[in-house]
């Protein structure tokens, strides 16, 4: 009996917060104290759950925890208190409260059980498991009926989910289980058998009553009455790879095969008994189960064998076709003659043709041929007689192996039909071996004479493609030898072979450029179109020649682009610009396919790389660069004097195409922007004459200004002669700002010029007053500006090694600018973002304490939070010693700010070695702080920080 | 950075010609005020300011006013929910009185101080202003309770709610200070000066006891309570 007044001791404290509350509950040993506490209003108000912003939470109920600890000592007392619970959908009540029952003998746990019983109505079932536990526990405990009423609330399936409530054509619906699959499998094979051992005959009965009414989810509303199609789901009743099992109807089945099993080991006379009750459910599925269990048991009651076999309703019904095929297997060595004789007959007068006959007169127009119809019936009785082939009299055999002769002996008879999986890709009909081992001239007279496949197959010319193109990567000097006996083969594994060599040339390996080159105008030359075939018909076969156009562009693009050792000879250049001049002229992309595909599909950039023309001109750009390495190591000439003008056919080429009259192409203008730099490198003085081309500034153009600026600012890192050249054009790109709406590119455009300014101001490039960036810090929305705050925070903490004192102070000085600018305004707020980015230039280190310490108190002051918290609590480690007070203090505003408790959990260890820091220090303050902070964590429930005061 | 300096002002109130000396429990509470908000901290120096100026005969009343703006306005600074309660109930009751009187001179029910008949206009009239008046009345004034139960929650960071009749004892307390220092700030209660100072004194532990806890000397005091309850259990 515990004391009233130490009760009333205890629920002063209890009173005072809900760390106590829980802390007072969690720690009682004895259950002497629920009559009192019971007596004062305990016990009587379990936390509902909690929905907030689309989620829900189950709040922990101390007190159904103590009654499930101590409802073994006192499990009446438990029990009584438990009933008188007021109602919860809280699953976590409902979890202790099965604990509680687990441990109280099973009568008295089976009258919880009844109440467990309800919780199934609620839509928040969160623990089958434990009550599967329970079912088990029910049942070992003699108390079936209890256990049987959960096992069938476990059990439970209703309709599946179909969006929009559609469902196929037939009106099928696939029933589910009302708990997750895998517990429902979970329950079936570990928790079903102790109700089986207790209760067998209830327990198949409720599992075959539940199959039904899964079956009777899923029948279509046209099909026949009590058609259920279990042998397409269900190939085989016995476990067998064929079953696919990913449905609840599956588990379902095994689990009354397996229950009828354990029953018929036990009493095998049961067998007619368990048969009959099967085969009243009139669904075929548990025919069956039926004769499955007379072909396991059949040999201790071989009457039913035969009467199941000499059925012919059995024999026809396609349903049971693979059972009645293991019947027939297993036991017609054992039939007497006459019984044989009764199946042979049936066998050969063969099947009902009127099935096949209907048909072919619907599809054909007409009856099928009489060597048609002979043909399937001899194909039926192959079937038929395969399954006993061991067994037929000689006349029989005799006749088997003629039809196996004529036809070639079937795979797997006893089944109707044989899934073999899923073939993915296309694939080639010759190995890589196969194809390495031929000679080009056996290899090109194959590829002329290859005929795909009718039906459903996976052989294609791409197929062949992808393999020739690995047969080159493994031997490019067979290929490059024999290339121009490949002249005449279809595009399609032309592209093969470039494809090959590409890959030659990404892996560091020698080509033979005079050959590629050869070979690539001749490509250039075939007329680009192949009559009979269209782009829009894309099959295994290219459409046309444009395909293997884009890949030349891409190997010359990376052939020249790795030219450093100069393995493409200089005098290749005028077949180089033969092949580029056709090839920045192909049609691909057309205006339309730009208009119609760009934009929130693929913007500029992506579609150039992935563009015939497109594909060209970044190669184009690559030959103007490598001509001029080359021009400069013959001329041993300075490099600003050789520039387009030493190449005037590309000169006109990029002149050209900025014309939007002559190219309206989105996708080239984006060349323009992401070749930026080589086009400097090429030749400055043409960029700054055709800039404002490059960069239009007309309104009416702006989709090309956005095209090439966008392609530049994300394609091209920032460099001093891009500021140079392009301050206007930065300056014109900051006022146009617009705000982030949604991410059509990997990187936004806007971000990435929040990054290049940071960079120039970081470099001292641009001053803190510079129009550039007062304009940015105007015109950028708050999001922008965090994200260059966020930008330098992030390149400061990646910064190794000392950065230097003018950095550090410019820096500062920004940073200080951002603070006082916040000041001026009315809307803090708008500074949120720029702000909690301080997390990263703390936790880089790169300042003095003092100052990045007073900074963060007045971040966290104004907003609570800061990105990069953990990185900032392990900076916050490495100055504790010389700050303890500030630090804990920091270190407090931040466990404030933590509303959610998520941050706390991952800083726990160093939050541990902060506050002993301050604990052991002899900063009176710094110690104090540290028990006001460890209290504070106490009082949300973090009882492990208490160890730090002890 | 902005805010950064708040310290200085209200530290430089101190500094004015009357000197204030806080006692610790005072000292604490203002810092845990200071922490939350400025304002709160203001509003709570300034009573204890104007309690201490003897020259001041009806420092008793300004300071409880102070103090009951300290108790109204925390919920806010807490950012519990509260509703515009600028609209007062004297104000609405004297409009409703006013459509009371005039529907009882226009309607046709009412006749020699009695209300009888089928409902005509006016009636109906004043039936939904009456309807709208108590909507109001249980939005703006019921709550009161939801209200401070919620903030008392919002200053307990623990992830577990305390049962409601235990939660129920707390608000009552809320209240109990509230409505004495609203009676004193109305004069509608006398005081001696040793019983506000207990009063202050109390409710400074109230909140100091949300705002600055000793949880673990609290659990130290729980482990005893356990132990010495189940230990005489067994014995």
């Amino acid at each position: 009996m515990i004391s009233p007044e130490l009760v009333e001791k205890a629920i002063e404290k209890i009173k005072q917060r809900g760390a106590n509350y829980q802390y007072f509950f969690d720690h009682l040993k004895s259950p002497d104290w629920i009559q009192p506490l019971k007596e004062r209003g305990f016990f009587s108000h379990p936390p509902q759950p909690i929905e907030e912003s689309g989620y829900i939470s189950f709040p922990l109920w101390p007190e159904s925890r103590y009654l499930a600890r101590v409802a073994a000592e006192a499990p009446n007392l438990v029990l009584e208190i438990a009933l008188d619970i007021p109602e919860t959908e809280n699953a976590r009540v409902h979890e202790d409260l099965i604990e509680a029952a687990l441990s109280m003998p099973p009568d008295l746990a089976a009258k919880l059980g009844q109440r467990v019983e309800k919780w199934f109505q609620s839509p928040y079932l969160l623990l089958p498991m434990k009550v599967a536990s329970l079912v088990s526990y029910l049942a070992q405990g003699d108390q079936t009926e209890v256990a049987l009423s959960l096992a069938k609330e476990l059990l439970k399936v209703l309709p599946g989910y179909h969006p929009e409530g559609v469902v196929d054509a037939s009106g099928r619906i696939d029933p589910r289980s009302r708990i997750n699959l895998w517990e429902y499998e979970q329950f079936l094979n570990n928790n079903l058998p102790d109700l089986v051992s207790k209760a067998p005959q209830k327990t198949l009965a409720l599992l075959c009553d539940i199959l039904e009414e899964s079956l009777e989810i899923s029948k279509g509303e046209r099909e026949p009455e009590f058609y259920d199609y279990s042998h397409i789901w269900r190939p085989a009743i016995e476990p067998h790879q064929q079953n696919w099992g990913h449905d609840v109807r599956d588990y379902l089945v095994s689990a009354i095969r397996d229950t009828s099993v354990a029953i018929l080991e036990r009493i095998p006379e049961q067998l007619t008994d368990v048969v009959r009750m099967l085969e009243d459910r009139r669904w075929p599925v548990f025919r069956r189960v039926a004769l499955y269990l007379i072909d396991k048991f059949g040999h201790k009651n071989f009457e039913a064998v035969v009467k199941k076999l000499t059925d012919k309703t059995l024999f026809d019904d396609v349903s049971l076709y693979h059972e009645y095929s293991r019947l027939v297997q297993d036991y017609f060595s054992q039939l007497d003659q006459n019984d044989q004789e009764i199946i042979l007959n049936w066998i050969e007068k063969g099947p009902d043709l009127s099935y096949y006959i209907n048909r072919g007169e619907k599809e054909e127009g007409k009856r099928p041929a009489e060597d048609e119809l002979s043909s399937w019936k001899e194909h039926w009785q192959l079937r038929r007689l395969a399954v006993m082939k061991d067994s037929l009299p000689e006349s029989w055999r005799r006749k088997y192996e003629v039809l196996v002769h004529k036809y070639s002996e079937p795979e797997h008879p006893d089944l109707l039909s044989w899934s073999t999986g899923v073939l993915s890709g296309p694939t080639s009909p010759k190995s890589l071996d196969q194809i390495e081992q031929m000679t080009i001239s056996e290899l090109v007279d194959f590829l002329l004479t290859w005929v795909p496949p009718s039906g459903f197959t996976m052989e294609s010319a791409e197929g062949i493609s992808r393999m020739l193109t690995k047969a080159v990567t493994k031997n490019p000097s067979k290929y490059l030898m024999g290339l121009n006996t490949f002249k005449g083969l279809d595009p399609t594994y032309i592209r093969g072979l470039i494809a090959g060599f590409r890959e030659v040339l990404k892996e560091g390996g020698f080509i033979d450029w005079q050959s590629i080159l050869a070979f690539s105008r001749w490509i250039v030359d075939q007329p680009r179109e192949i009559p009979g075939r269209s782009p829009e018909d894309i099959g295994d076969w290219d459409p046309n020649w444009g395909w293997i156009r884009k890949e030349i562009a891409w190997l010359i693009q990376e052939a020249l682009e790795k030219d450093d050792n100069k393995t493409i000879p200089f005098d290749g250049k005028e077949d180089i610009w033969y092949v580029l001049k056709v090839l920045t002229q192909d049609p691909d992309p057309t205006p339309e396919y730009e208009e119609r595909y760009c934009g929130s599909n693929m913007d500029p950039a992506t579609l150039s790389i992935n563009s015939t023309r497109g594909a060209a001109f970044h190669a184009l750009i690559a030959f103007a660069t490598w001509l001029k390495k080359n021009l400069l190591d013959q001329k041993e000439s300075e490099h600003q004097l050789i520039g387009l003008d030493e190449m005037p056919e590309v000169r006109d080429m990029l002149e050209l195409h900025l014309d939007v009259e002559q190219d309206p192409l989105l996708a080239i203008r984006a060349v323009y922007g992401w070749r930026f730099g080589s086009l400097l490198y090429l030749d400055r003085n043409w960029i700054i004459d055709n800039k404002k081309k490059i960069f239009p500034q007309d309104q009416a153009l702006e989709l090309y200004r956005q095209a090439a600026w966008n392609a530049f600012i994300l394609f091209n890192r920032p460099h001093v002669k891009y500021l140079d050249v392009l301050q206007d054009e930065y300056l014109i790109a900051v006022d146009r700002l617009h705000p982030i709406k949604s991410r059509s590119l990997p990187s936004e455009p806007t971000e990435r010029l929040a990054e290049h300014l940071m960079v120039y101001y970081w470099w001292g490039e641009l001053a803190l007053d510079s129009q550039l960036l007062h304009n940015f810090w105007i015109k950028a929305e708050k999001n922008l500006r965090g994200h260059a705050i966020s930008f330098i925070g992030r390149n400061l903490y990646d910064t190794s090694g000392n950065i230097p004192n003018e950095i550090i102070k410019r820096l500062m000085a920004l940073w200080e600018n951002r603070v006082d600018e916040a000041k001026k305004s009315k809307k803090v707020e708008s500074f949120s973002e720029e702000f909690k980015s301080f997390g990263w230039w703390f936790a880089s280190g790169a300042f003095q304490s003092h100052w990045s310490l007073d900074q963060l108190e007045g971040v966290l002051r104004l907003f609570g939070e800061v990105e990069a918290d953990h990185l900032v609590i392990e900076r916050l480690v490495t100055v504790v010693t010389e700050h303890p007070a500030r630090v804990v203090s920091v270190l407090g505003s931040m466990i404030e700010g933590d509303r959610k408790g998520w941050g706390i959990h991952g800083w726990r260890e160093n939050v541990k070695k902060i506050l002993k820091s301050a604990l052991d220090s002899n900063d009176q303050i710094a110690k104090q702080e540290a028990k006001g902070l460890i209290d504070r964590l106490g009082a949300r429930g973090l009882f492990e920080y208490r160890e730090l005061l002890m | 950075m902005p805010g950064s300096d708040i310290t200085k002002q209200v530290v430089s109130l101190s500094d004015s010609r009357l000197p204030l000396i806080l006692n610790s429990q005072q000292q604490t509470l203002f810092n845990a005020l200071l922490e939350k908000d400025d304002s709160l901290a203001r509003i709570y120096l300034g009573a204890i300011r104007v309690l201490g100026d003897d020259s001041n005969p009806d420092r008793v009343a300004l300071a409880s006013h102070n103090i009951r703006e300290l108790i109204n306005l925390l919920p806010r600074y807490l950012g519990v929910d509260i509703k515009d309660r600028q609209a007062r109930l004297g104000d609405k009751v004297a409009n409703l009185r006013d459509q009371w009187q005039k529907a009882g001179t226009r309607s046709k029910c009412h006749a020699e101080d009695n209300w009888q008949g089928e409902i005509d206009k006016p009636l109906q009239s004043l039936l939904k202003d009456l309807e709208r008046f108590f909507v109001w009345y249980d939005d703006h004034f019921r709550r009161r309770k939801a209200v401070v139960r919620h903030l008392l929650k919002k200053l307990d960071p623990a992830p577990i709610s305390l049962p409601e009749p235990i939660a129920d004892l707390h608000v009552q307390e809320w209240e109990k200070y509230h409505n004495y220092f609203v009676a004193l700030a109305h004069h509608d209660k006398t005081t001696t000066e040793d019983e506000l100072t207990s009063w202050i004194s109390s409710l400074e532990r109230f909140l100091l006891d949300k705002l600055r806890p000793r949880t673990f000397e609290e659990i130290d005091e729980i482990d005893q309570i356990i132990k010495q309850a189940e230990e005489n259990d067994k014995s």
